[in-house]
């Protein structure tokens, strides 16, 4: 604190990084609302998915399995390899308070029709394949929403960090340096002031 | 926007579904394994890559790297066996370090 030279220079330059400081953190406060806002809305969504994905994909799991352990590993992916071909979804960007964050378009998946033949395959594998493919856009709506989740709340700590510091560091601090100079200047001025009226009066006799 | 390169990653059992919707499946039986196909797969340029709760629980530390872009995006998953509670815990720790509080708790 007393590291600061009590000058006039000083005290003006202090006072615009005070002014600055102030409006930085009048921001970013409002960033933080509104950041707080948006990330309730994501993240109700995100547990909603998740419980539902996790409710019913295990059961998706089974079918898998049972029509694995029905048609033998070799026969089930060659039924699969048509469906690698299926429409993929749309990978882009979408921005939340300056960040860039993912947002994922499932294509139109085929309306539950199956790619596959028929007379080679097991009813177990139909079950598997229309439950996984009603599940996959849930599935992309996750992953992006998940994301976004886990960017908001880094983004948000980040933003809470800087505040605080704005709030209870960096302000203070300088409103103290200008007390400090403001008195300092104020001495300096008072001790001239004396000493010009006991000069005047050493002159006088 | 780019037509999406996609992956799952797991046991066998766990992501052999995900070959039935066009997702391209590397099955690994221990996390060193997970993390290599994980590594590869970003290299490569995948952007959405499922893995199973049990190696994104044990590679936590490893993926963290991942959060910080919107892309790749690594998402856990349920095994076959059910969910862990890895991922809601996961929700819930974000929350907290998002508002310093729990607001579901009381739900």
């Amino acid at each position: 604190m007393a590291t600061v030279n009590p000058t006039r220079m000083e005290l003006q330059r202090t006072k615009k990084r005070l002014s600055t400081a102030s409006r930085g953190h009048k921001l970013l406060k409002d960033k933080q609302d509104e950041m707080a806002r948006q990330f309730m809305v994501y993240i109700r969504r995100d547990r909603a998915l998740r419980r539902e994905i996790e409710a019913l994909l295990g059961s998706a799991m089974e079918k898998m399995t049972l029509a694995e352990a029905q048609m033998g590993t070799a026969a089930l992916e060659e039924a699969l390899m048509i469906s690698a071909s299926a429409k993929k979804p749309t990978c882009g960007e979408t921005h939340i308070m300056s960040m860039k964050v993912p947002q994922i378009e499932a294509a139109p998946q085929g309306g539950g029709t199956i790619s596959y033949g028929f007379a080679f395959t097991s009813e177990k594998l139909d079950a598997a394949y229309l439950a996984i493919n009603a599940l996959i856009p849930k599935l992309y709506e996750l992953a992006a929403v998940e994301k976004t989740c886990d960017m908001l709340s880094d983004e948000m700590e980040r933003t809470r960090r800087r505040v605080n510091a704005l709030e209870y560091v960096m302000i203070p601090q300088m409103e103290s340096t200008i007390k400090y100079i403001t008195a300092k200047l104020e001495d300096n001025e008072r001790s001239s002031t004396v000493r010009l009226m006991k000069i005047k009066e050493m002159m006088r006799t | 926007m780019t037509n999406a390169k996609i992956a799952a990653v797991g046991r066998h059992e766990s992501v052999l579904l995900f070959s039935a919707a066009g997702i391209e499946t590397v099955f690994v039986n221990d996390s060193a394994e997970a993390l290599s196909a994980v590594r590869t797969l970003v290299k490569n340029g995948t952007q959405v890559i499922f893995l199973t709760e049990n190696f994104a629980a044990e590679l936590e530390d490893a993926l963290r790297k991942y959060r910080q872009n919107a892309y790749p995006i690594v998402l856990p998953i349920p095994e076959k066996s059910g969910p862990s509670g890895y991922s809601m815990e996961k929700i819930n720790a974000n929350m907290e370090k998002a508002l310093g509080t729990n607001l579901f708790n009381k739900e």
